[in-house]
């Protein structure tokens, strides 16, 4: 179960790392565009996880790969309302918009990794939202700072 | 028939490359560069976003009620009541039959290595998954 954790937590972290690690060297002048991604990331990775974790064991290979892209069209959808209302202060950044997505897309490629087998441990699960969250507060500080 | 994991990693993947494709599309088009523009100039606004001085928007307004974002550059280059004309994917626009360079910004220069260097992270992601 540690190897599993373990695995779970260096695929959840490595290529959203290297990701961020990109826009800081690239476009560290705008920290609010790393601050996108990384909230965009960390917040969809929680949402999935939370959903995965609620699909019972003995159907969670049929159900879990179905199950992760409309998850992260749902967080899509959510990160749309809220760039468009209580974001929206001087207006609808499409730029940041689209690096919050990103962000979204790269938490869906590692939750389909983890749904196409069998369903990871409790503690699997709280590791992945844990990350998800830690991810979703550095985002929100380089976003407003 | 495709299974749920091969149709779900290829819409991620096209979405992604959607909004990276955006990304540098939004980037550019705020140096007008790729715009056609044609008119007076009757409104010019710089609105402050969370970092006042880092992320704050440039807003044109043309009589023909266009309102545009550019990049800071164009936008100290025009003033209110100025007319402006430019042809779509011109480096140069005219400002009171004035020409004056355009080129695109630091935000583009960034973008146009971070978004293709993004989309092989996800690719990458793909096949080492896939080895796996």
């Amino acid at each position: 179960m540690k190897q599993q954790v373990k695995t779970n937590l260096v695929v959840s972290i490595v290529p959203t790392i290297v990701v961020s690690l990109l826009f800081y060297i690239l476009l560290g002048h705008r920290r609010d565009y790393l601050g996108h991604y990384a909230a965009g990331y960390g917040g969809t990775l929680s949402a999935i996880a939370i959903v995965l974790a609620a699909i019972p064991a003995i159907r969670f290979e049929q159900i879990a790969p179905w199950t992760v892209l409309p998850c992260t069209v749902l967080c899509i959808a959510a990160g749309t309302v809220t760039e468009a209302t209580v974001f929206r202060l001087a207006k609808f950044d499409e730029i940041d918009y689209c690096n919050q997505n990103l962000g979204a897309v790269l938490a869906g490629l590692v939750a389909m990794h983890l749904a196409n087998s069998t369903k990871p441990s409790d503690v699997a699960f709280k590791c992945l939202i844990a990350v998800g969250a830690i991810f979703l507060l550095i985002g929100g500080y380089f976003a407003v700072t | 028939m495709p299974s749920p994991k091969n149709l779900s990693t290829i819409s991620l993947i096209l979405l992604g490359v959607s909004f990276a494709g955006g990304n540098l599309w939004f980037a550019f088009a705020r140096s007008t560069i790729p715009l056609e523009l044609q008119g007076l100039v009757t409104d010019k606004q710089n609105l402050i976003e969370k970092t006042p001085g880092v992320d704050d928007v440039y807003i044109v307004t043309l009589d023909v009620n266009r309102c545009i974002q550019f990049d800071r550059l164009v936008f100290d280059a025009i003033a209110a009541n100025q007319t402006v004309k430019k042809r779509a994917w011109m480096t140069i626009i005219e400002i009171e039959g004035k020409s004056t360079s355009l080129t695109c910004s630091h935000d583009f220069h960034g973008m146009i290595w971070a978004m293709p260097l993004t989309v092989c992270v996800l690719h990458g992601m793909i096949v080492v998954f896939h080895l796996r």
